[in-house]
């Protein structure tokens, strides 16, 4: 039974060419098909070949399976710990992460992007934000982050932006920040002891692309 | 020249015959392996090749062997001859391989990559007449380890 299984696939090298032609993306799906699809990806080599596969004749190099195992790694730790704030902003051409960790020992925090197609590891971005509590509230909307209190980073051009608002909001943590209908939204909980929550919906967002 | 002509006998693994001019055969790596090393005698088997396949593989040798034929009328006939249903592609990409003909290999791999490119695992395999063999929790593991891709 076995037998005739494997003799009606295709040969294992000529699957593994096959794979090292694929788009990353498309490698991705064709590992989700079957074992044996997957069991040729996970070969120790084949990271390695694709890498000096994937750079192109112009100089240029296109995603390499290894960013992508990387890529994939910090991606599902950003997913996994949402309370920190952290964007994923899906480009024409690419992916990028943006992930704030926060380093209570030391007592700061590190902002990293990662852009599949481009890095090849993490970049610690350039300008480092700081007296931003771990804690605070943060909601990503297309692209922009926003956080408590109250500073915008667009993910894409990489840029910080202090945001000012009419009202002063006071102590952070009476305050979440959500998206409405891709709006920027302040949920107020200063006076929640007596039964009310306000909502603030910015009509426009601060900051637009 | 005609004189210098010679041809070859192949045989397929369902004892089908046929004759085909050295210098196209030799396409073949294997094929022309074995011709240089003479030991060629009157008939070559080809045992993991049937006649049906075959004849694709010879129809693909002599279009490409025509002389002053144009590249556009070859690339017209190559997208024509991978227009085939997935188990003719198969049994090509097998006979190629065997038979060694590295061009024909990479053409028919190549069909094989776009016809994955864009699709998602469910469509590649009612493409490929591929059998789910993951239980559902290892595809679901599968697919969140690669989360962004399925998005």
């Amino acid at each position: 039974m076995n037998y005739v299984r494997k003799k009606s696939l295709i040969p294992q090298e000529i699957m593994f060419e096959i794979f090292l032609w694929l788009p990353v993306k498309s490698s991705m799906h064709l590992k989700c098909v079957s074992t044996f699809c997957k069991s040729i990806v996970s070969e120790s080599d084949f990271f390695d070949i694709h890498r000096c596969r994937s750079r192109k004749k112009d100089g240029k190099v296109s995603t390499s399976l290894l960013q992508v195992d990387r890529f994939n790694k910090i991606y599902n730790r950003v997913r996994t710990y949402s309370h920190l704030s952290s964007c994923v902003l899906r480009q024409k051409n690419n992916c990028k992460v943006f992930s704030t960790t926060y380093h209570s020992q030391e007592g700061y925090i590190k902002y990293q992007i990662f852009t599949l197609g481009i890095d090849k590891l993490w970049r610690e971005t350039q300008s480092i934000f700081h007296g931003i509590p771990s804690g605070s509230s943060s909601v990503c909307i297309s692209g922009v982050i926003y956080q408590l209190i109250y500073y915008a980073f667009d993910v894409k051009s990489e840029t910080f932006e202090i945001i000012a608002f009419k009202k002063a909001f006071g102590l952070v943590h009476y305050h979440e920040l959500i998206e409405v209908k891709g709006k920027l939204t302040i949920i107020d909980y200063e006076r929640k002891l007596s039964g009310y929550m306000d909502i603030w919906i910015l009509e426009h967002n601060p900051r637009k692309q | 020249m005609s004189s210098s002509t010679k041809f070859l006998t192949l045989k397929t693994c369902d004892d089908k015959k046929f004759v085909l001019d050295e210098a196209i055969a030799v396409r073949s790596q294997t094929i022309k392996n074995m011709v240089e090393d003479d030991c060629v005698s009157n008939v070559i088997p080809l045992p993991n090749v049937d006649s049906k396949t075959m004849t694709k593989v010879i129809e693909y040798w002599k279009k490409h062997s025509e002389e002053g034929i144009s590249k556009d009328m070859l690339m017209d006939f190559d997208k024509a001859f991978v227009k085939v249903h997935h188990s003719i592609l198969h049994a090509l990409i097998l006979a190629a391989n065997f038979l060694n003909d590295k061009e024909m290999l990479d053409m028919m791999c190549q069909e094989v990559v776009d016809r994955i490119k864009g699709k998602t695992p469910e469509e590649i395999r009612k493409e490929f007449d591929i059998k789910n063999d993951f239980t559902p929790e290892e595809e679901e593991e599968i697919r969140k380890e690669n989360a962004w891709a399925f998005e």
